[in-house]
């Protein structure tokens, strides 16, 4: 069976590309579209049907010229613009993500408080004393506390759960934000520019690090002082280490997704 | 004339051609041709990749279309395109001005500098 100039041009095309595999999909679907209504537009002309076909190839260029346009302008040529504005929103949504983090971990600060006890979570470690002062002032801000003390434990268990929530609202509302601009901008929307699994990668490492080190605080305080105010990194730490896993199955899905190239 | 001469200029070329309204790939491929009464010579595939750039870029952004059965990607201008087609239409009239003085054998207008 005898294909035409235009399916011969695209499999030497699919041949000379060096894409992705969406990428190349779109690529060759918008050159076979061209390609065809180009060879219709030179056959008003005259052209018979096979004549107007091989014109419009000539005309789109050789394959390996097209090919290598692609690979230049997805390489090298890269508007700094354009790596500045991929860059920027990754590192806002990475923001908006790691303050959702945040508010969660205000949360499980406060299931830890009901759960073990406010001291677990904002408990000062053995030996913390207050002024006379700062006694007043925590029990004027904690009336119901018994002592000053449980005042103080009080107080910084509400500061722990209130900021980190408020860090939460924070995050939902910048990722709010950045759903809306891109919907209004429509920023991002089809040529990738990143490499794949860029946002995951990242999130995976900054998440594992945190959630590592915020564990093995809260272990250390944990060990040392018989479990008062451990809860506060541990409860960063479990949600840290939480976002770390989905983070890296999201990167390892990402990456094994990613088409292999010769 | 030399492909490699409108390189520079070839996103104002394709930014001022998209902006008006949303338009096919081989339709933009076209009006080029047409307005430019086939000056450029470039072969029509080199295109295509420069506007994948552009919607890298943000400055485009693009959807497929059913075009009689056939799927057809329109590309449509962002509003951070439109900005960029300003600065770069502004950075090209100071090129082209700068240009024509010295054609003409007169200095150029500095701005800021002695007359």
């Amino acid at each position: 069976m005898s294909s035409s100039p235009i399916d011969r041009y695209l499999d030497r095309l699919f041949r000379e590309l060096t894409l992705d595999a969406a990428h190349m999909l779109r690529v060759l679907t918008e050159a076979e579209d061209h390609l065809r209504e180009s060879a219709r537009n030179l056959e008003t002309t005259g052209l018979s049907h096979e004549d107007a076909e091989k014109a419009a190839v000539a005309r789109f260029g050789s394959p390996r010229t097209v090919a290598r346009r692609f690979a230049s302008e997805h390489g090298g040529r890269l508007l700094p613009e354009s790596l500045i504005l991929h860059l920027g929103v990754t590192a806002a949504w990475l923001t908006g993500i790691g303050f959702i983090a945040i508010g969660l971990s205000g949360l499980l600060a406060a299931v830890f408080g009901i759960a073990f006890g406010k001291d677990f979570v904002s408990g000062d470690a053995p030996g913390v004393t207050y002024t006379a002062e700062r006694c007043a002032q925590y029990q004027s801000m904690e009336p119901a506390a018994l002592d000053c003390a449980q005042a103080a434990v009080w107080h910084h268990f509400g500061e722990v759960v209130g900021s980190r929530t408020a860090a939460g609202v924070l995050g939902m509302l910048v990722l709010c934000a950045l759903v809306l601009l891109r919907r209004r901008y429509k920023y991002m929307s089809g040529v990738k520019v990143l490499p794949t699994g860029f946002l995951a990668g990242i999130s995976a490492t900054a998440f594992g690090t945190a959630g590592t080190a915020l564990l093995g605080l809260g272990l250390m305080e944990l060990a040392r002082g018989g479990g008062s105010g451990a809860g506060a990194a541990l409860s960063a730490g479990t949600v840290a280490a939480v976002f770390a896993g989905i983070f890296l199955g999201l990167f390892v899905q990402a990456v094994s997704l990613q088409p292999q190239r010769d | 004339m030399n492909p490699e001469q409108l390189k520079g200029h070839l996103d104002l070329l394709l930014l001022t051609i998209i902006s008006p309204a949303p338009v096919h790939g081989y339709a933009v491929i076209e009006e080029l041709r047409n307005r430019s009464r086939g000056t450029f010579g470039l072969p029509e595939g080199t295109i295509y990749p420069a506007l994948h750039r552009l919607e890298a870029a943000g400055w485009l952004v693009s959807r497929w279309d059913d075009a009689g059965g056939r799927k057809r990607r329109v590309y449509e201008i962002t509003h951070v395109g439109q900005v960029a087609l300003v600065a770069r239409l502004r950075e090209w009239q100071a090129f082209e001005s700068g240009v024509q003085a010295v054609l003409k054998g007169r200095p150029a207008f500095a701005p800021g500098g002695a007359a």
